[in-house]
């Protein structure tokens, strides 16, 4: 529904008749803009007895000058009838794109001819040229669209690849047993996009190298990291695409959401974007490396099905959507570098949905409902499968929407949400969905410049099948966050310097879960109430900045479990420069813990500062980093101080297809320290020397 | 969690042990404590549950060395077994002696199981039968007792992925030195409590070497009933070329790895935009100004500047430009930090010679009443090179 609000935004205002810009613009500032420009050209033209009626003339886009065609520097000739009215021509504008390029014609002969100052991007191009008339409104006289290419076989071939390589040597370090003394390191990324007529393939992928695999993506020295390939064909009246490797089909819905994975989808349409119909097959979870490169290549970690789009009314295109899902597949494991504490599992389920903007796009409605089959312990285990139905409504309402007020708009969204998922409502597809609630928010959204407001209080009841042996708890729940910056405007007071810039923010979140329902013979477990504020505050001034902020966290165990807590954390940063060639960003974290029931208070602290260094400007710089940290207290850490530094000699800087080197001298150390508790030391130092390469190249 | 009655079992173990030895000379006798510790945990319904127990258990034989093990656990719902873990747990081998035994476990319940006891409503235990190699084998069973919530209960972490923010979801990055980087992690959550964790980092200086994680940022978030949450890193180093390694540590509750994420800094190149290239001051309007029909748009010249050309960007809110990030790139004063400039909207061009001008009405019409843009003017030599450009600055249009 996004894409339809930003349509409403950008693409409706027309520039015809009865749009806004007829609303009396100045004759000056037109005249202006278009007498500069046509100046030269007006003092060639000696008017001629017969004038042209303005309302008659007809301009002509001449071919390209190679004739087969547009080339990215080629110049750009408009025929006009010689003997056009002056008033007439003072009042054309050529529009090339979103750009106004009238002051850019020149006057060659018969010709207008535009040269821009930058090559035109291969593509297609759209040229429009406008009158304005008398009365304010705009006459559109003329409107061509061409194509750029870049050569005659295609229309656009590009290229381009950043490639790293460090080759480092171990020069001395303690705690290294068994290290290689010689270390390679490779990592880059590419694309490639190919485009010719209806056709367009685009292709980017990754990878990294390390001579030590165990601190490799997977494994393996070299691989592969992420890619994805395109191919799509568009006309007219269709728009189809192929896509392989990570991608996420776009879908937003019980079933399918945030789904990034490597796979295979193909999707046709029309190229109105009224119906679009996409077909998947996708790994159930993330994967890196050339391992199943396609993603689809084991059935029992693999999901697939299907996801349409249409927008069935034309008269409503903008303004009402429908979306539907399906989807089949299993899980088996984990994906690569995630946590996931899951077993396998299988599943199938779909999801209907309408989306729509009503009342000048102020009144959104949209609803959706799903089913879901999901089957805990996959098809093999001993469970049976469970099937139930999720559904949701909202109505949201934009009771203000740039409204004036002292000058600045002001927008104020009010809505309602309700939804149910069922308790055993679940998806592979949609991984992070949490079943099991029956839940109404009302939310409420103000901005008002540089000052936002947000507010959410919501309502939500569990164990939704009424299943023996689970409680159901109830949850209250209300979230306040607001921030602004004081930023004066240009005819405002200035703030007094010490104030510098200011921002602040303040988020206030609390949640009561209270256990209504228990199975017999046992105790509430869960009641609580837990309270979260944040307040922040920034400032900047001419070349240094700050910032504070302070946490507060309490729970409130009401069913007597692991006990009230209540924590603190405190947050103090800056950065600033120190003379002109180094910037220093010191920052600290300390935090309390305290559980009271148990007795128990854990303190932690962390301390560090970044800084980076122009000792000879583009030549030699160094960047630091320290750290310290510690908790004590209920579950003491050691005292770890932490001291990172390079110094970079940059022998070449990299350029467009020529490499850059560098030499670096790095290290790092690290001693630990215990406490009473940990009494424990542990001491790891190592320095290296580094030759660094990268090379970026483009086509 | 600790449990408060921990302190007081080996006193118990050891009156236990007195009373087993006061009974006369034992042949292999493994006896079970008064229960397990704790003797009771909370599964949730909605994902896969884990919780921690230290079985403890007496020894008393006076024949050989023997080791106590548990070969198998069991969920048993209303008493019947449904589910097993066939997992051996054991403790070190013992001598001749009585001894009483810690021996940990974490355990995974799978949420299949939890289902079927929330369904059946009959009580769910976990047990393990404990024996020893001793000649003769005497086997108990330690029954926890497990109840099933759906969002009460201990906080557990079920899932966490972590992807950069840009390019959004993926998992791998490579960026040019000094350039913006942050992560997200994705955490699924079941029961409250408070979420204690940390974002960590190895920098280039040690992943070539032995990787040494210094602590970016302190996490304390309040999780309070099961759900979906997202959590920014704080803007990752990127200062210098080669490897880094994030890692999302969670402190409490325990998980068994962090997730990780890989990303590769490379040397800084050239821009496009020659490092000589002028920065052109935007006179007017003012910062945030106000941009209508009658104001007028006007720049410090560039010598040799064949064309200008005026750039409307969109206003897009900056979710990410929080405080610490602003401070840790040294945001202008002139940027609030709260939008940041978008795609291209509107434009126009000017010859070199001009250095005031109206805004065209083909370019107004395409901007919205009451709504802020960015604005940048760029300028071109005769080459076609870029001869300097303004920072964007935001206005308003009236």
């Amino acid at each position: 529904m996004a894409r339809l609000a930003k349509a409403t935004a950008a693409e409706q205002r027309p520039l015809g008749r009865g749009s806004r810009a007829e609303d009396g613009r100045r004759p000056l500032l037109r005249h202006r803009i278009a007498a500069l420009v046509l100046m030269g050209w007006l003092a060639a033209c000696l008017l001629p007895a017969d004038v042209v009626r303005a309302q008659d003339w007809q301009p002509e886009l001449r071919p390209s000058p190679s004739g087969a065609h547009w080339a990215p520097n080629d110049p750009i000739a408009i025929y006009l009838p010689p003997n056009l009215p002056i008033e007439v021509l003072q009042s054309l504008a050529l529009e090339l794109d979103n750009f106004d390029v009238t002051s850019l014609i020149q006057r060659e002969g018969d010709l207008a001819v535009l040269r821009l100052p930058e090559p035109l991007a291969p593509g297609e191009h759209r040229l429009r040229l406008v009158e304005y008339a008398q009365d304010g409104s705009i006459i559109e006289r003329g409107l061509w669209t061409f194509e750029v290419r870049k050569s005659a076989a295609f229309q656009n071939l590009e290229a381009q690849a950043n490639i790293a390589f460090d080759a480092t040597r171990i020069l001395t370090g303690d705690n290294l047993q068994g290290a290689d003394d010689n270390i390679f390191q490779s990592g880059g990324d590419g694309q490639v996009v190919f485009q010719d007529g209806n056709w367009q393939a685009t292709s980017q992928a990754n990878y990294l190298y390390d001579s030590r695999d165990e601190q490799s993506l997977t494994g393996r020295e070299a691989d592969l990291g992420e890619y994805v390939s395109t191919l799509t064909f568009q006309n007219d009246d269709l728009r189809s695409d192929a896509t392989l490797g990570h991608h996420d089909i776009g879908a937003t819905d019980f079933i399918m959401d945030q789904f990034y994975r490597r796979g295979v989808s193909l999707g046709i349409g029309s190229a109105d974007s009224r119906v679009q119909v996409t077909g998947f097959a996708l790994a159930s979870e993330a994967l890196l490396g050339v391992d199943r490169i396609s993603g689809i290549e084991d059935p029992d970690d693999r999901v697939q099905g299907g996801h349409v789009r249409l927008r069935p009314i034309d008269a409503l295109r903008d303004n009402l959507e429908l979306t539907g899902t399906y989807y089949q597949g299993e899980r088996t494991a984990g994906g690569d570098n995630e946590f996931v504490l899951d077993e396998r599992s299988d599943g199938n389920g779909f999801s209907f949905a309408a989306d729509s903007l009503w009342l000048d796009d102020r009144l959104r409605l949209r609803g959706e409902f799903a089913r879901s089959r999901f089957d805990l312990d996959s098809a093999d285990g001993a469970f049976d499968p469970e099937t139930d139905e999720a559904y949701s409504a909202l109505a949201s309402y934009a009771i203000l929407r740039d409204q004036p007020v002292d000058d600045l708009p002001l927008n104020w969204n009010l809505g309602l949400r309700h939804e149910r998922l069922g308790t055993f409502f679940g998806s592979i597809a949609n991984p992070f969905l949490v079943g099991d609630r029956i839940t109404t928010t009302l939310f409420s959204d103000v901005t008002w410049d540089t000052f936002a407001f947000q507010a959410q209080a919501g309502h939500q009841t569990n164990n939704v099948n009424g299943l023996d042996g689970l409680p159901r708890d109830r949850t209250l729940n209300l979230f306040l966050n607001g921030s602004y910056a004081l930023f004066p405007g240009p005819n405002d007071e200035p703030l007094p310097d010490w104030v510098g810039l200011p921002s602040f923010g303040l988020s206030f979140n609390v949640t009561d879960v209270k256990q209504t329902d228990l199975p017999p013979g046992t105790s509430a477990i869960g009641d609580n109430q837990t309270i979260s504020t944040t307040a922040s505050f920034s400032t900047f001034y001419d070349t240094w900045g700050w910032y504070l902020s302070e946490t507060l966290n309490v729970v409130n165990d009401k069913s007597g479990g692991d006990g009230d807590t209540l924590g603190f954390l405190t947050g103090l940063g800056a950065q600033f420069p120190v003379g002109d060639r180094v910037n220093l960003a010191p920052y600290t974290q300390w935090g309390l813990d305290d559980n009271q029931n148990l007795n128990e208070t854990l303190h932690t602290v962390l301390l560090g500062f970044s800084a980076d260094a122009q000792i000879l400007p583009e030549v030699l710089s160094s960047n630091v980093n320290y750290s310290y940290s510690y908790s004590r207290g209920a579950d003491s850490t050691l005292d770890t101080h932490i001291l990172g530094a390079e110094l970079l000699w940059t022998l070449l800087q990299a350029e467009q297809n020529r490499p850059g080197f560098g030499l670096a001298l790095s290290g790092s150390i690290q001693e630990s320290n215990g406490d009473a508790i940990l009494d424990t030391q542990d001491r790891v130092y190592q320095v290296f020397l580094s030759l660094k390469t990268t090379l970026p190249a483009r086509y | 969690m600790t449990c408060p009655l921990r302190s007081l079992l080996p006193g118990l173990a050891l009156a236990f042990g007195c009373v087993l030895l006061a009974l006369g000379p034992a042949a292999a006798t493994v006896q079970p404590n008064p229960s397990p510790s704790p003797n009771n945990a909370t599964v949730n319904l909605l994902q896969g549950s884990s919780f921690s127990v230290i079985w403890q258990v007496s020894d008393a034989s006076t024949s050989a060395t023997r080791t106590v093990f548990s070969n198998q656990g069991a969920f048993l719902i209303g008493g019947a077994v449904v589910a097993t873990v066939n997992r051996r747990i054991a403790a070190p081998p013992i001598p001749p002696g009585f001894f009483n035994l810690n021996i940990p476990e974490t355990v995974i319940v799978p949420r299949s199981v939890a289902a079927q006891a929330a369904k059946s409503g009959a009580p769910l235990t976990y047990q393990r039968t404990f024996g020893s190699t001793d000649a003769v084998i005497t086997e108990v069973s330690l029954p926890i007792s497990l109840a099933v919530t759906g969002s009460g209960g201990d906080l557990l972490l079920s899932r966490i992925e972590l992807t950069f923010e840009a390019p959004a979801e993926a998992r791998f990055a490579s960026v040019d030195k000094d350039d913006r980087l942050r992560a997200l992690a994705r955490v699924r959550f079941g029961g409250s409590g408070l979420l204690q964790a940390r974002w960590v980092v190895a920098d280039p200086s040690s992943t070539v070497g032995r990787a040494v994680f210094r602590t970016l940022q302190i996490v304390r978030r309040n999780l309070p009933t099961s759900g979906e949450v997202e959590i920014l890193s704080p803007p990752l180093p990127t200062g210098e070329q080669g490897i880094y390694e994030l890692r999302f540590e969670v402190d409490d509750p325990e998980i068994e790895s962090p997730p990780r994420l890989l990303y590769q800094v490379r040397l800084k190149t050239e821009p496009e935009v020659s490092p000589d290239a002028a920065t052109i001051s935007l006179l007017s309007p003012g910062p945030r100004g106000p941009l209508d029909e009658d104001a007028s748009i006007s720049w410090s010249a560039v010598p040799g500047a064949v064309a200008y050309k005026v750039v409307f960007l969109e206003s897009l809110a900056d979710e990410t430009a929080d405080l610490e990030e602003r401070a840790r790139y040294g945001e202008l004063p002139d940027d609030p930090g709260v939008t940041r400039p978008g795609e291209t909207v509107a434009g126009f061009y000017l010859p070199g010679d001009t250095t005031e001008t109206l805004v065209p009405g083909t370019s107004m019409t395409r901007l919205a009443r009451n709504t802020r843009y960015y604005v940048q003017v760029l300028s071109w030599g005769p080459d076609g090179v870029i001869l300097g450009r303004s920072e964007p600055q935001e206005v308003l249009r009236r």
